[in-house]
């Protein structure tokens, strides 16, 4: 006698109709088989709805608490980022003018400082000579304007040829 | 196929979905064991499974009846599990992995009166060996195995829930057996 082949009884199981349908009827080795497996189905239909009874601790809910989920609620995470976006822009709009004050006043000292330059470069470049001769230039100055002329006082306007001489006698 | 998601003209809702409550006191269970099944994550199956309540509940005028509630609820319930094993796959097989039930903790609700410690360390194994076995099917063959074999839904119904024709049933059915079978074959 041929028996079933694993994949037959599996069809069986399935609920596929096979030729060899009147065989496993009659054969005990066969009936024994595909007993045995619906057996373990059946088994294992109890124990997994015996372990998610025990997983659902929640009463039976009812409609409303169905509709409860259409409404908008807060994510957790859209919490927290709402108060990360919240105090980001306080941030900006703490930080923004701060820092455009702190680049006009560095613009305003920069400006300052330039225009001390100019007027040192100015003053060293209205110079008529080497800062060495300065007391010199201050005399001959001084005795063009009338001011001193060896040691006596003149009032008459100075002749150019000393002034072309630098002042030197 | 059913109506679920199809833009029929919205009409009255049948008797059956008239009084919702009375609808979710009825299949809340029903659905939440299947998806619990399915996707074995305590917390999600109760998301999925509201989420398949309040979808019946807006999409209730589109209910024809051409096929009965639990097949309807239970095609919604289908697709919210493949959505949830699609978008979140790695973390989901994570999760099943980390929540796995083991052996103990399913059989503990087997009947054990009469039965020896030596035969109940089997069908401890067995029912080990069929969770594990169902965990690692295809997400259409888990589906079906679950569908037909804890719920108790014949192949028309499932393939209704599902979409499929009668023979595609049949023939993941036949796979999904055959693989478990393979695995207890050797525990008698």
């Amino acid at each position: 006698m041929k028996h079933l082949s694993p994949e037959q009884i599996s069809k069986l199981i399935a609920g596929t109709d096979i030729p060899e349908e009147s065989h496993a009827r009659e054969c005990s080795s066969c009936t024994s088989e595909v007993e045995r497996v619906r057996e373990v189905l059946a088994m294992f239909r109890h124990s997994v709805r015996d372990w998610t009874d025990k997983q659902d601790h929640s009463e039976i809910p009812d409609c409303e608490w169905v509709l409860a989920r259409a409404r908008p609620s807060r994510r957790p995470g859209t919490n927290s980022l709402t108060w990360v976006l919240a105090a980001g822009l306080l941030a900006a709009i703490v930080a923004v003018p701060a820092y455009q004050n702190s680049r006009e006043r560095e613009a305003k000292a920069q400006a300052e400082r330039d225009s001390q330059l100019i007027d040192a470069v100015k003053l060293q470049l209205s110079r008529r000579g080497p800062i060495a001769m300065e007391p010199l230039n201050q005399l001959m100055s001084m005795k063009d304007a009338g001011v001193v002329t060896d040691g006596k006082r003149q009032t008459g306007p100075v002749r150019n040829g000393s002034a072309e001489n630098g002042g030197v006698r | 196929m059913i109506a679920v998601g199809m833009d029929a003209p919205e009409s009255a809702p049948i008797a059956e979905l008239s009084d919702f409550d009375s609808v979710v006191r009825q299949y809340w269970p029903r659905i939440f064991r299947f998806v619990l099944a399915s996707i074995r994550d305590r917390d999600a199956a109760e998301t999925l499974t509201q989420d398949c309540l309040l979808r019946a509940y807006l999409g209730r005028h589109r209910f024809r009846g051409d096929a009965s509630l639990n097949t309807w609820l239970m095609q919604i319930a289908i697709n919210l599990v493949r959505d949830f094993g699609r978008s979140r796959r790695i973390q989901f097989w994570k999760r099943a992995q980390a929540t796995a039930v083991d052996c103990a903790t399913l059989s503990n609700g087997l009947p054990g009166r009469g039965v020896s410690p030596e035969a109940l360390a089997v069908v401890n194994e067995q029912m080990d060996a069929v969770w594990r076995v169902t965990g690692n099917l295809s997400e259409r063959q888990r589906s079906i195995f679950l569908l037909r074999f804890v719920e108790d839904m014949d192949v028309l119904e499932i393939a209704n829930a599902m979409g499929l024709t009668e023979g595609a049933v049949k023939v993941h059915l036949f796979r999904a057996v055959h693989t478990v079978r393979e695995r207890i074959g050797g525990m008698r």
